[in-house]
């Protein structure tokens, strides 16, 4: 165990409807967001190729590829070429709950005839991690996680730091999303850390006086 | 300094019942999985589900409740400064029903509701959820032991339920993962997975109240795809070498496996590639419960590590009951009695997730 007191943020990432952003922007998030829809980045023009799923992606894990690719472009760690020990972390409130609903009803129709296995299988929040795992080959420890309120972010922080203190990866992509819309915070966070500095590092921060996503952005 | 973690109090609930009648009746080779055409669907002919005393609940009640009461029922009194961790990854799906159905709702609830309930119910005042597939209740686990181990809590309670629903089940038909008979775990003629209820809840402690200690742990992810395994079982190697590296102990000394084997073709394989990887030609005794219980999903790892805390006070290795020509030779057909010092226990999920918890007997 590393009893780990300083982390180095190697580079973050936001989406909302008001736009998006990297670590030495401001996240914007607003109340008004049946009227706007989220603006995600133009991911071809970041990446080699998309993911070969890309196009039966549900929203929540949009979300969650899309600003994890922020936040990874910002660390200049796109590189998808050999497999890294970086762990994911993501918080979550509501998950996969309006894939859930269009899931289910496929079910409906003549007694399940018509059930749909591509939305079953993204009805688990941790399977757009999974997505995230396979495209860029991180191998390190995968989960989502949530609270009793709706500020996940905390504990996935804490468990962040909890697994790189362990050893249990070197580097961790840590995010917070939501997909639902009447939510103030709809739309996603991610920010990668790391145990050791590297030339790419944007700050260094406490692991006891971090408890907020925001403190990991530049301003 | 890292502190010790050892697991407290323990109990399940299985459609054989509690630990105690669910260890029994593994022992007598009995399953509590029925085939019959449970729902009406166009996509199997009959399945084999284990359910728990669904006769006892009424349609308004919410049954991630009923599970967890019962679980709990007898239960070692929880220190008041326990956090707990929640990781049951379905239980929505019983609102998502009934509200499509116009029939009565339960109150909702999703995983977060029934942490908060959780936490009423039981007098505590913190805890989070994970979600991480089938393998949820292992990475919980994982995730507990790290923080106790480095100071962060004295005791927490990993607990969870997931019972069977319409939307779990034609889910996984649709995927062709379920077989029409009895899932049949490590057994060459394996066709497909049997799902099932289940709950568990492990209070795991800084103090040393029990002989049994987690001494190693781990979480790793295939990097390969999103609801296959890996063909072959590089993830879950690593997780095993990991735990095996945090734990100190050598390959030739592990006693026991108690390995996910949910009887689908692709998972057992892969489960059996990774062993023989790690232990070559000694891989440890093996076994698979989900063949006498079914599988619970978020609550299977719970369910299984309860269990083989059991196997190391019991000094004895449970049969793979529903495996009668296994694809391994290692494989446990029959109860096994031996002097058990350590076991591992670990589970595979969705998102190319892998987890593995080791025990030892102190």
């Amino acid at each position: 165990m590393k009893n780990i007191k300083k982390l180095f943020l190697l580079g973050s990432g936001w989406i909302s409807t008001q736009g998006y952003g990297f670590s030495n922007s401001c996240p914007l998030f607003s109340d008004q967001n049946n009227e706007f829809e989220l603006k995600f980045p133009p991911l071809e023009e970041m990446l080699e190729e998309l993911p070969t799923r890309y196009g039966r992606f549900d929203i929540f894990t949009k979300i969650v590829f899309s600003t994890a690719c922020l936040s990874l472009k910002d660390a200049n760690f796109l590189s998808k070429d050999k497999k890294r020990n970086v762990g994911i972390v993501v918080g979550t409130s509501y998950g996969t709950t309006e894939n859930d609903i269009l899931f289910f009803k496929t079910t409906i129709e003549k007694n399940g005839l018509f059930t749909s296995p591509n939305l079953f299988s993204y009805t688990l929040p941790n399977i757009s991690i999974g997505e995230l795992a396979v495209y860029f080959s991180f191998t390190g420890p995968t989960f989502c996680v949530g609270n009793q309120s709706d500020n996940p972010g905390i504990e996935a922080l804490m468990a962040s730091f909890s697994i790189l203190n362990e050893n249990l990866c070197d580097i961790v992509l840590v995010g917070c999303v939501e997909s639902n819309k009447n939510l103030s915070f709809y739309g996603g966070m991610f920010s990668l850390i790391s145990t050791e500095k590297n030339k790419n590092i944007k700050k260094e921060f406490s692991v006891n006086e971090t408890k907020n996503f925001l403190d990991l952005f530049g301003v | 300094m890292k502190r010790e973690v050892f697991i407290s109090y323990s109990n399940i609930i299985t459609g054989l019942g509690n630990l105690d009648e669910t260890w029994q009746a593994i022992l007598e080779r009995k399953s509590s999985i029925l085939k019959k055409k449970h729902f009406e669907n166009s996509l199997l002919e009959s399945t084999g589900l284990s359910l728990y005393k669904r006769n006892f609940v009424e349609e308004k009640e919410n049954f991630a409740h009923f599970l967890i009461i019962n679980c709990l029922n007898n239960f070692l009194e929880i220190p008041k400064n326990t956090y707990v961790i929640w990781t049951g990854i379905k239980n929505s799906a019983e609102f998502i029903e009934k509200s499509l159905y116009k029939t009565r709702l339960p109150q909702y609830s999703s995983e977060r509701d029934l942490l908060n309930w959780v936490i009423d119910y039981l007098g505590l005042k913190e805890g989070m959820e994970i979600s991480a597939a089938c393998a949820s209740s292992t990475v919980g686990i994982s995730l507990a032991s790290q923080l106790i181990a480095e100071g962060k809590f004295d005791n927490i309670l990993v607990i969870g339920c997931d019972f069977v629903t319409k939307f779990v089940y034609y889910g996984f038909a649709a995927l062709k993962a379920m077989t029409e008979e009895i899932c049949k775990p490590f057994d060459k003629k394996r066709k497909g997975l049997s799902l099932g209820d289940g709950a568990f809840a492990l209070l795991l402690s800084s103090e040393k109240r029990s002989k049994i200690r987690v001494s190693g742990w781990s979480i790793t992810n295939d990097a390969n795809h999103i609801t296959g395994p890996s063909r072959t079982g590089d993830g879950l190697a690593d997780s095993i070498k990991k735990v095996l590296k945090m734990s100190g102990l050598k390959e030739k000394e592990i006693q026991a496996i108690c390995a996910h084997g949910t009887g689908t073709l692709y998972n057992d394989a892969m489960e059996i590639k990774a062993f023989n990887s790690i232990f070559s030609e000694n891989v440890p005794i093996t076994f698979g419960i989900k063949g006498s219980i079914g599988h619970s999903l978020g609550a299977a790892g719970g369910i299984e590590i309860a269990l083989s805390a059991k196997c190391l006070l019991e000094d004895t290795i449970l049969p793979t009951v529903g495996c009668d020509d296994p694809e391994a030779n290692y494989i446990s057909l029959v109860p096994i009695n031996k002097k058990l010092k350590n076991i591992i226990s670990c589970n595979s999920g969705f998102g190319g997730i892998n987890a593995s918890v080791l025990l030892e007997k102190c």
